[in-house]
C-alpha cells in the first residue's frame, strides 16, 4: 500500500473511533443535535496529515463555520461563552458553551495526536482502550446503548492495529493480510453466536429503514410493534428486536398505551367520545389503593405515544423542564402541546405528534382489595352510552360465541369470576400459543369466531380479543387495551432498574369493569401471568398470581420448539433474572468477546506461526524453506532472550540445547550445517526436528 | 573431533608439549593450508620446541635459522663455490633447503634478509648465482619473533607479515601445566623418545585434499563481509587485504579438514579469524592509544556480524 494511502486509512479509523465518543457523551448532555461535533472532531483529525499552518487554519475555520452553522452568530456565541466562563468560575456546571468549545479542544487534541505520532501503536492501542472505555461506561451507567457499536469499534480497533502494523513495517507479507482476515472472521463469528447481536443487526436495519407499525396487515407477515391501525388483525408475525424504549426506575410493568372499544369482528376501532371520570384522568374507583411512582423512559427514537405503568399519568416532564399534569389536560406550551385521547393514548401536539426522547412520567399504580374485586353491584359509574359501547358486539359475531360465553361462566357469579372463567378456559389445553401459524379471517369469518372454534392457535391478539368478546357477551364492560409488556431486564443501575422495551414486545390484554373498583386488567394469553399486571392484595389466592407456573399445558407450550420468544418473557421475570441476563446481557457479552480479541491481538505471533506452520509442514522441504524455517526459529529464540548475532548455528545449538537440556538443536544444526554450508539436498528430517523446537521454544 | 591421523599427531606431539593443544592444531593447520606460521612470544615458552616436536612427529626435514643482525641473505640460500678438485662452482644448500624451517627470532636479523626468506616463502624457490633452485615440498616456515618492543629488533613490515598465514601466540602454560612440565622433563628427554607418525607423503596427499573442502557461498560471504569489517572500522588503519580474504579461506578451509569435515562452516572461520587477520590489522594511533588490540577488534566484529544462513548474495 502507498504510504500516503495508509496514512489516511490510518487517520480516518482513528476518526472513526473517536466518532463513537459523541453519541454517548453528547446523549448525556443537553444538546439534542450530534452532527456539530461530527465535523469538530474529524475534521481536525485529517487535517493533521497537512503541514501545521494548514491544520490549523483549517482547524479554527472549522471551528467557526460549525458554529456558525449551529448557532446562527458568532459573536452572540463568544458572549454565552464569557457568561459560562464566569458561571463555571462561581462554581455552576459548564454550559453549552463551554462544552462546546471543550469538544473542539479535544478534537484538536486527537488531532494533534494522531498527527504528530503517525504512525504509533501507543497511539492506537489509547485510541482503542479509551473509546472501548467510553462506551462501556456509558453503556453500564447511562441510557446510552452501545451494543452493536461496540461491535463497530471492535473491527475498526483490529483495522487500526492492521493499518498501524502495515504503517510501521511495510512488508507485504501475506501472513499478515491473512492472519488479520481470520481474526476479523473470529471476532465476526464471535458477535454473531452472541444471541443478543442477530437481533441487533436486524434491529438496526429495521428501525431504519422500516416502520414497524404494522401487525399482520394481510401483506405477508406483519412485522410485531406497536401499530395504530387494528381492524384488521390476524396472520403471522414476525419477531422484531428493535428497541421501542427503556424505563428506568420501576420494576417490571405492563405499559399501557390506549384501548379501544368496537370491535367490527375483524378488529377494533377507536372509541367515539366518552366523557365519564373512568375516560378522562381515572382508571380505578378513588376508593383502590394506589401507590406513586415515577419512571425515567428513554426511547430509542422518537415515538406518537406515551407509555404508562399504571393509571394515567399525573404528570410528565420532558427534557425541556415543561410539565404536563392531568387535570388541565390540555395545556398549552412553548412549543408542545399534549393531549390525552379518548382512548387514553397520550400525544404529544407537535408536528409528528412525537414524544420527546426523554420523559419523566409520574403516576399511580392500583392495587386492588379481594373485597374490591368481589363486588356485583349495578354498574352505575358509567354512563348509558358508555355501557353501550362498553357491550357492543357486532351483528354478525356468530350465535355459537355467545353460547360458549354463557356455558364459561355458567358457575361463575361475579364480574370477576367470570373474568376468571374465561381466562381458565384458554387454559384448558386446547388453545396454542403461536406467531407464526396464526390465521387471517376471510370473508365473512369472525376473528373471534375462527379462533375460539377453528383454529385455537394464535398470540395475544386472538386471546385478549376474545377474552374481551365472551365477557362482552356476559355483559360485563370490558375494553381492549394495547401495550407492551415489561421487557427485557437490563439489571439494577445504580440501585434502579432499568428494562428494555423492544418491538417484540408489543401487547394487547383486556380491561373489564367492575363497580366500585373500575377497570381491572385480564391477562388472557395463555403463558401469560396477570400477577405483574394487576396488583391485588390476594394473599390467600396464590394459584392465580402465577397460573402460568401452575399451569401443566403453559409450561408445556413454554418447551415448544416454536415458542416465540414474546413467550418466555414471564418465565424470565417470575423464575429469576439469571435467564434474562443470558439472553440480554450485552455488557458481559462483550467484555468476554474483547476479551478474546485482546488474546487474539496480543498472541498475533501465534497465529501466525500456526499458518506458518501448516504451510511449511504440508510442503516439501526446499533450500529456501528451510532457510525461512531456520530464520524463524532464530527470530522465536531472540525474543526468547537467546543472543543471535555473531553466533554460528552450533554456537547457538550449544547454548540452546544447555539450555533446554535436549540435544535436538544441534541435530537440527547439524542438519542445516548440511544444506546451507555444505550445499547438500536438504534432510527432511530437519521438519521434525524444527517442530520440536519450535513448541519446546513456545511453551 | 579430529581426522585420526591429525589425532594422532597431536597425540605425538603432546607427548612433548604440555597443553598447548590449540597451537598444534592450528600449526598443522597451516602447514597443511601449504602457509606457514609466525609464533610470536616472549622468549621460552617452548617455540623452538614446538617446532623441533613438530618435524620429528612428521617426519619431515628439519632445519632451523638462528637469526641474527650480521646474516646475509646467502646464509640462507646457500652459496655456490669453486670446487678446486673438479674446477667447477658448486652449490651448497642452505638451511632453506627442508621441509620444516625453523626461523628463530625472525625480527632480529637485517631486513633484507628478512625478506629473502619471506621471498623464499611465498615463491618455494630461491635463485642462486642466477640458478632458479626449488625448494623441497612441503616447505613449511615456522617462524618465531619475541614481541618487537624488545632491544635490538627489526620489526617484519606489514607487507611481509601478510605473508604469513597465521600469527599464533603461544602464551604462558597454566599452574598445572607447568607442574607436567616439570615432571615431564625432570628425568629424560621425551623429544628424543618421539617416533614420527606420518610420512611426507601422507602430507602432501592431505595438502592435496584441503584444497577440495566445500566452501559454500554463505560462508564466503561471511569470509568477506568480515575483511571488509577490518577495512571499515574506524579504529583499524590498515584492514585485511585480498590476500587476507583468500588466507582466512584456506585457513578454514584447513581448519575444517583437520577437524574431520568436508565442507567449511561459519565457525572454521570464527576459529582462523584471529591468526589470521591479527597481524594484518594495523591500528589507528587513536585506538592503541585507547588500548584496543586488533584481537579484541577482531572478536568485536565477530560478535556483531550477523552469520550468513542463504546462498543469496547480499552485500551488508
Amino acid at each position: 500500500m502507498k504510504t500516503w494511502v495508509t496514512r489516511i486509512v490510518y487517520t480516518a479509523l482513528a476518526a472513526y473511533l473517536l466518532s463513537f465518543w459523541i453519541e454517548p457523551i453528547v446523549g448525556s448532555t443537553t444538546f439534542d443535535v450530534t452532527w456539530p461535533f461530527y465535523f469538530l472532531l474529524i475534521v481536525p483529525m485529517f487535517a493533521s496529515i497537512l503541514p501545521w499552518a494548514a491544520f490549523l487554519g483549517i482547524s479554527l475555520l472549522n471551528f467557526l463555520i460549525v458554529l456558525y452553522a449551529y448557532h446562527g452568530s458568532i459573536l452572540d456565541w463568544f458572549g454565552l461563552w464569557m457568561e459560562d466562563l464566569m458561571g463555571v468560575m462561581s462554581g455552576e456546571l459548564p454550559n453549552e458553551a463551554i462544552f462546546f468549545s471543550a469538544m473542539a479542544l479535544i478534537g484538536l487534541l486527537f488531532a494533534v495526536l494522531v498527527g504528530r505520532t503517525y504512525p504509533s501503536y501507543s497511539f492506537a492501542l489509547g485510541m482503542i482502550v479509551s473509546t472501548l472505555g467510553i462506551m462501556a461506561y456509558f453503556d453500564t451507567w447511562t441510557l446510552y446503548d452501545g451494543e452493536g457499536n461496540i461491535l463497530y469499534a471492535i473491527v475498526t480497533s483490529l483495522l487500526l492495529l492492521f493499518v498501524t502494523d502495515l504503517a510501521k513495517r511495510p512488508s507485504q507479507s501475506l501472513v499478515r493480510f491473512v492472519s488479520i482476515g481470520l481474526l476479523l472472521s473470529v471476532v465476526v463469528a464471535l458477535a454473531s453466536a452472541s444471541p443478543t447481536l442477530e437481533g441487533d443487526w436486524s434491529d438496526r436495519i429495521t428501525t431504519s429503514f422500516r416502520n414497524a407499525t404494522t401487525e399482520g396487515d394481510g401483506s405477508g407477515p406483519g412485522r410485531v410493534g406497536y401499530g395504530v391501525n387494528d381492524e384488521s388483525l390476524g396472520g403471522p408475525f414476525e419477531q422484531d428486536d428493535g428497541i421501542v424504549f427503556i424505563a428506568r426506575g420501576v420494576p417490571a410493568r405492563y405499559w399501557r398505551i390506549e384501548s379501544k372499544a368496537i370491535y367490527t369482528g375483524k378488529g377494533w376501532v377507536e372509541s367515539p367520545v366518552l366523557d365519564s371520570n373512568y375516560n378522562r384522568g381515572q382508571l380505578v374507583d378513588s376508593e383502590v389503593d394506589t401507590t406513586p411512582e415515577q419512571a425515567l423512559l428513554r426511547f430509542e427514537r422518537r415515538q406518537p405515544f406515551v407509555p404508562y405503568g399504571g393509571e394515567y399519568p399525573q404528570a410528565i416532564e420532558t427534557e425541556s423542564g415543561t410539565e404536563f399534569r392531568v387535570g388541565d389536560i390540555e395545556r398549552a406550551f412553548p412549543n408542545e402541546t399534549i393531549t390525552m385521547q379518548p382512548s387514553g393514548k397520550i400525544v404529544f401536539e407537535n408536528e409528528e405528534q412525537s414524544t420527546p426522547r426523554t420523559i419523566q412520567l409520574r403516576y399511580s399504580v392500583p392495587a386492588f382489595s379481594e373485597e374490591q374485586l368481589a363486588l356485583n353491584e349495578e354498574i352505575t359509574s358509567l354512563t348509558e352510552e358508555e355501557q353501550q359501547v362498553y357491550l357492543q358486539l357486532p351483528e354478525s359475531l356468530p350465535e355459537r360465541v355467545r353460547d360458549l360465553a354463557a356455558d364459561i361462566t355458567a358457575e361463575s357469579e361475579t364480574p370477576n369470576e367470570k373474568a376468571e372463567a374465561v381466562e381458565a378456559y384458554f387454559r384448558n389445553g386446547e388453545f396454542q400459543y403461536d406467531t407464526e401459524n396464526v390465521a387471517q379471517p376471510e370473508g365473512d369469518t369472525d376473528y373471534v369466531d375462527q379462533f375460539l372454534f377453528d383454529t385455537q392457535i394464535g398470540y395475544c391478539d386472538n386471546f385478549s380479543t376474545s377474552a374481551a368478546v365472551l365477557l362482552r357477551a356476559n355483559g360485563i364492560p370490558t375494553r381492549w387495551v394495547k401495550g407492551f409488556t415489561m421487557g427485557d431486564t437490563r439489571g439494577v443501575i445504580q440501585g434502579e432498574e432499568e428494562h428494555t422495551i423492544r418491538n417484540r414486545h408489543a401487547h394487547s390484554w383486556v380491561e373489564y369493569f367492575i363497580e366500585g373498583a373500575g377497570w381491572v386488567p385480564l391477562e388472557a394469553t395463555i403463558s401469560f401471568s396477570d400477577a405483574n399486571l394487576l396488583q391485588m392484595e390476594r394473599e390467600t389466592d396464590t394459584e392465580d398470581t402465577t397460573p402460568a407456573a401452575n399451569d401443566p399445558q403453559a409450561n408445556q407450550d413454554n418447551d415448544t420448539q416454536n415458542r416465540p420468544q414474546e413467550d418466555l418473557l414471564i418465565d424470565d421475570v417470575t423464575t429469576g433474572d439469571v435467564q434474562e441476563e443470558a439472553r440480554n446481557m450485552p455488557v458481559w457479552g462483550w467484555v468476554v468477546i474483547l476479551f478474546l480479541v485482546a488474546v487474539l491481538v496480543w498472541n498475533r505471533k501465534i497465529i501466525e506461526r500456526q499458518i506458518m506452520y501448516v504451510w511449511w509442514m504440508s510442503r516439501p522441504l526446499t533450500d529456501g524453506r528451510l532457510v525461512s524455517m531456520h530464520r524463524y526459529l532464530m527470530k522465536r529464540l531472540r525474543a526468547n532472550g537467546f543472543k543471535i548475532e555473531g553466533r554460528t548455528p552450533s554456537e547457538l545449538a550449544k547454548e540452546v540445547d544447555a539450555y533446554y537440556e535436549t540435544n535436538d538443536m544441534t541435530r537440527l544444526t547439524a542438519l542445516f550445517e548440511q544444506a546451507v554450508y555444505a550445499e547438500q539436498e536438504p534432510n527432511s528430517k530437519y521438519k521434525e526436528y524444527w517442530k520440536i523446537m519450535i513448541h519446546r521454544i513456545m511453551s | 573431533m579430529y581426522r585420526p591421523t591429525v589425532q594422532s599427531i597431536i597425540t605425538a606431539i603432546e607427548t612433548v608439549i604440555v597443553g598447548k593443544e590449540e597451537v598444534i592444531a592450528k600449526s598443522l593447520t597451516a602447514l597443511l593450508a601449504g602457509g606457514h606460521v609466525l609464533l610470536e612470544d616472549v622468549p621460552g615458552v617452548g617455540k623452538t620446541m614446538l617446532v623441533r616436536t613438530f618435524s620429528r612427529a612428521i617426519d619431515l626435514d628439519f632445519k632451523r635459522i638462528q637469526f641474527t643482525p650480521d646474516m646475509l641473505p646467502s646464509d640462507l640460500t646457500g652459496i655456490s663455490m669453486y670446487n678446486q678438485k673438479t674446477r667447477e662452482f658448486e652449490y651448497r644448500p642452505g638451511p632453506l633447503m627442508g621441509n620444516i624451517i625453523l626461523a628463530d627470532e625472525i625480527n632480529r636479523t637485517s631486513p633484507k634478509t628478512q625478506s629473502a626468506l619471506l621471498e623464499a616463502m611465498a615463491e618455494r624457490s630461491v635463485t642462486v648465482d642466477g640458478e632458479l633452485k626449488v625448494l623441497p615440498s612441503p616447505f613449511f616456515v615456522m617462524a618465531t619473533q619475541n614481541p618487537i618492543e624488545h632491544e635490538g629488533t627489526y620489526p617484519l613490515p606489514e607487507a611481509q607479515l601478510d605473508r604469513f598465514l597465521l600469527k599464533i601466540e603461544m602464551g604462558y602454560p597454566t599452574f598445572n601445566e607447568e607442574i607436567a612440565l616439570l615432571s615431564r622433563f625432570e628425568k629424560e628427554e621425551p623429544l628424543e623418545a618421539l617416533q614420527s607418525v606420518i610420512t611426507k607423503q601422507e602430507v602432501e596427499l592431505m595438502q592435496r585434499e584441503v584444497r577440495d573442502v566445500h566452501v559454500s557461498s554463505a560462508v564466503k560471504q561471511y569470509i568477506v563481509r568480515l575483511v571488509h569489517e577490518s577495512r571499515k572500522d574506524p579504529h583499524t588503519y590498515l584492514g585485511g587485504s585480498p590476500r587476507a580474504t583468500l588466507a582466512l579461506m584456506k585457513a578454514a578451509q584447513s581448519w575444517a579438514y583437520i577437524h574431520n569435515r568436508d565442507f567449511v562452516l561459519p565457525d572454521d572461520v570464527k576459529a582462523m579469524a584471529t591468526s589470521v587477520l591479527g597481524h594484518r590489522v594495523l591500528l589507528t594511533a587513536e585506538a592503541r592509544y585507547k588500548g584496543k588490540s586488533p584481537n579484541q577488534l577482531i572478536q568485536d566484529w565477530l560478535d556483531t556480524l550477523p552469520v550468513p544462513m542463504d546462498r543469496e548474495v547480499n552485500e551488508v
